[in-house]
């Protein structure tokens, strides 16, 4: 168990969206531009190394018991870090990001894997999975924000691709909720796809 | 019992380094962000103002107390509040914040006039309608340029016999933000804030 | 062999209906013939072309889906995705760029239908979610394209206004013109709210003005000539909707065929004109039922689309279930909604309940036992 491979499989393998399906939340809701997916995925990911530090470095003294509510102080303290640092220094981006960064408490992937991973294993390895999924979660929501903000706005990261003809009559619901869960089921159906076609050719 | 305790005392340990953590965090982020909101706010309000004193003279504000004004919007926390504007110690204006129920969220609007109660600018401050339709409000070729130079007489959607046009596919936001405007401009005219050429405060 | 053959045993059932899904299908495509007619002499040929786009634009998409999924091609000769094609360019208005119909088609057969696994497996009716798609995507498109019938027809006459009222009658009752019947109706509601704010204000004056605008309105759409329009379909509104009498020979042809179950369409048009007389008017017991089963799509939807086989229930007690509450919603999004027409989306809500009422109406199997869940 390399550090290396800590890291890579968050990206892809173990991808928290398109394989282990956690955290829909932020992601369905947040993916509307890519600058927003940037901001959630870092604010996410910052959360999510320093939990899996804390949780690791810890987990000899935190008593089995109390674990769980132990896992969540500690992120909510880091949700709130970051929720007041963001409001002090990038108010525009805290503004977009708005109720979701205080949800970031309650995304899946950040207690799954203080539960699934960093509580059982080293300091450094906890770390390696972090950073991992933290860009594996950034990846997933760079890759759905693309999509809909060129559909749903004709830009991408606020620049104009498809011309103004375009831009004046985009296709709307990408950007709106419905869009959001259709476009899901369109990716997730893709890496399935992507996936068996790799393990028939093993075969 | 005592594993009970031990355990309490864990946590209690964990809050406690948390909230000491926070209260770091918060001591010295509280002031940069009180600062950014009185600056959105203020240079909300500046760039209001400028539409009444355009000569770029000194502006100032002052919250005004007006006894006799009714609150147009309906919940506790909308409440109609005036705020007048001064250049070189004369009232040219007037600025507040209208309260309107949208599609999907009340849409607050910046509203700027001159103290005959003409509306010279406006400026939408907070809404989150759907985009790509009530949240073209946001663009003031769309609707609320159309405010400039009237009084509330007449203002009021096409379809509602006024004379604005409303934004297309978006009526509910239109008449949201139009009929807010208009009602707190009837409401301080009800309390006798408007004079022909200027103002007796 | 020939004495083989005499003692040839066959499994139950022996009795078999002839119905078969491209005989039904094609029964229905043909029964939506005279509403293209009609739509033909009203708006113009442009909405043959519509049609036709929205058609060829469905049969592709079916064709591109069963080869990416490797099912058998000739599926796509059951005919379904024909009369998706047909019912969804129906219900788009006749002014919309070409390219609109198509993209709804292909997302009804590619996302609506085909992804839940083909005909038989769709939850909602695929033309419906076509549209709904369409009118969360454009809905400035989908709101703005309609045409004044004649205009552009091949009759060529612009007297009529869209609503399918003279246009010197709206002139003078001081309306802005109206883009269909239901969006006169929808304005005679903020009316109406507009006068009793008025008088909450105090300006008895301007509620009385409002008041008597409203009621002028409702006269107009009550009237006989109205009517008139409407049963014709000499009214603004989606290209396949407006003509209520083309839609009921369709039907009668389908009845006569015997591909269509009565108890589904009926419970539908006599709970909208139920409803709409209950509360479909400025106040209660007032609605004018007639008006709100002519205008819209309620013709359209209640003999095509409420009785869609696939997305509706089984059970005959279910079927009145259904029926009675898609015409319900329809009345409440008229009256109370942020749209003129509920039609659409009153049968699509229905669609994601038919499980729900299916389970419950189910009658037991002889032996079963009911169990207190």
């Amino acid at each position: 168990m390399s550090l290396a491979r800590e890291f890579v499989k968050g990206i892809y393998k173990e991808n928290p969206i398109f394989r282990i399906v956690l955290g829909m939340c932020p992601f369905l809701a947040v993916s509307v531009s890519v600058e927003n997916a940037l901001g959630m995925g870092a604010a996410a990911g910052f959360v999510l190394v320093c939990s899996n530090f804390l949780v690791s470095l810890l987990r000899n003294a935190i008593p089995s018991k109390v674990r769980i509510p132990c896992y969540i102080v500690i992120i909510a303290t880091f949700v709130t870090i970051v929720d007041l640092i963001m409001n002090a220094y990038l108010p525009d981006l805290h503004r977009n990001l708005g109720i979701f960064i205080p949800l970031i408490v309650v995304n899946c992937i950040i207690l799954g894997r203080a539960e699934g991973f960093a509580n059982k294993n080293s300091v450094p390895a906890a770390i390696a999975d972090g950073l991992g999924m933290g860009l594996g979660f950034t990846f997933a929501m760079i890759v759905m924000a693309t999509f809909r903000e060129i559909l749903g706005n004709g830009t991408w990261l606020g620049i104009n691709l498809l011309g103004e003809a375009y831009t004046s009559q985009p296709l709307l619901i990408a950007v709106l909720a419905p869009g959001a869960f259709i476009l899901m089921g369109f990716i997730l159906g893709f890496f399935n796809i992507l996936d068996n076609r790799r393990k028939g050719g093993a075969r | 019992m005592t594993e009970v305790v031990k355990l309490g005392f864990i946590l209690m340990v964990v809050a406690v380094i948390a909230a000491g953590s926070l209260g770091f965090v918060n001591g010295f982020t509280a002031p940069l962000i009180a600062q950014q909101k009185e600056q959105a706010k203020l240079l909300a309000m500046e760039t209001a103002a400028s539409t009444i004193i355009s000569d770029g003279s000194e502006v100032s504000f002052d919250s005004l107390a007006i006894p006799g004004l009714a609150n147009p919007y309906s919940s506790a926390d909308q409440v109609l509040s005036v705020v007048g504007v001064y250049s070189e110690g004369h009232l040219r204006g007037f600025l507040f914040i209208a309260y309107g129920r949208g599609y999907s969220s009340t849409i607050q609007t910046m509203v700027a006039c001159g103290t005959d109660g003409i509306v010279t600018g406006t400026g939408i401050l907070f809404q989150q309608e759907t985009p790509g339709l009530g949240a073209n409000v946001t663009n003031p070729e769309r609707l609320t340029a159309a405010f400039n130079g009237r009084s509330s007489d007449g203002l009021a959607l096409k379809k509602d016999g006024g004379d604005i046009d409303a934004i297309t596919g978006s009526t509910i936001t239109s008449r949201a933000v139009t009929l807010s405007v208009r009602r707190g401009l009837e409401a301080m005219e009800a309390a006798g804030l408007f004079t022909e050429g200027g103002s007796s405060l | 062999m020939p004495e083989a053959r005499r003692f040839e045993l066959a499994m139950s059932p022996h009795v078999s209906a002839t119905a078969t899904t491209r005989r039904v299908m094609t029964d229905v495509s043909i029964a939506l013939l005279p509403a293209l007619a009609a739509a033909v002499y009203f708006f113009g040929f442009r909405v043959l072309l519509l049609t036709g786009l929205s058609v060829v634009a469905a049969v592709l998409a079916e064709l591109l889906c069963l080869r990416f999924m490797k099912k058998p091609v000739n599926i796509v000769l059951d005919g379904s995705a024909v009369v998706t094609g047909i019912l969804l360019a129906y219900n788009v208005p006749p002014g919309v760029p070409w390219w609109l119909p198509v993209l709804g088609s292909a997302f009804a057969i590619v996302v609506a239908k085909q992804a839940f696994g083909g005909l038989g497996n769709n939850i909602v009716n695929p033309a419906l979610l076509g549209r709904a798609f369409l009118m969360a995507s454009f809905p400035v498109l989908m709101t703005a394209g309609w045409w004044a019938p004649l205009a552009n027809g091949p009759a060529g006459n612009d007297s009529w206004d869209q609503s399918g009222i003279p246009s010197a009658d709206l002139l003078e009752a001081d309306v802005i013109t109206g883009a269909t019947p239901l969006n006169l109706l929808k304005q005679t509601y903020t009316w109406d709210t507009g006068a009793t704010e008025a008088l909450e204000g105090g300006d008895s004056e301007g509620a009385e003005a409002l008041r008597r605008k409203a009621s002028g309105v409702r006269a107009m759409l009550s009237s006989e000539q109205t009517r008139l329009s409407l049963f014709l379909g000499r009214v603004g509104g989606c290209i396949g909707e407006t003509s209520a009498l083309m839609l009921v020979l369709g039907a009668l042809y389908l009845f006569a065929r015997k591909v269509l179950e009565p108890r589904l369409p009926l419970f539908y048009l006599g709970a909208v004109a139920l409803f709409g007389w209950l509360f479909g008017g400025p106040g209660f017991f007032q609605g004018d039922p007639l008006f709100h089963l002519l205008s819209g799509g309620v013709i359209l939807g209640g003999f095509f689309m409420v009785t869609d086989m696939v997305t509706t229930p089984v059970t005959k007690t279910g079927r009145i279930i259904f029926g009675v509450g898609a015409g319900l919603l329809t009345m409440v999004i008229r009256r109370w909604g942020g749209y003129p027409e509920g039609c659409s989306y009153s049968i699509l809500l229905m669609n994601l309940a038919t499980p729900l009422i299916d389970r419950y109406t189910k009658p037991l199997a002889f032996g079963e036992v009911k169990k207190n869940d």
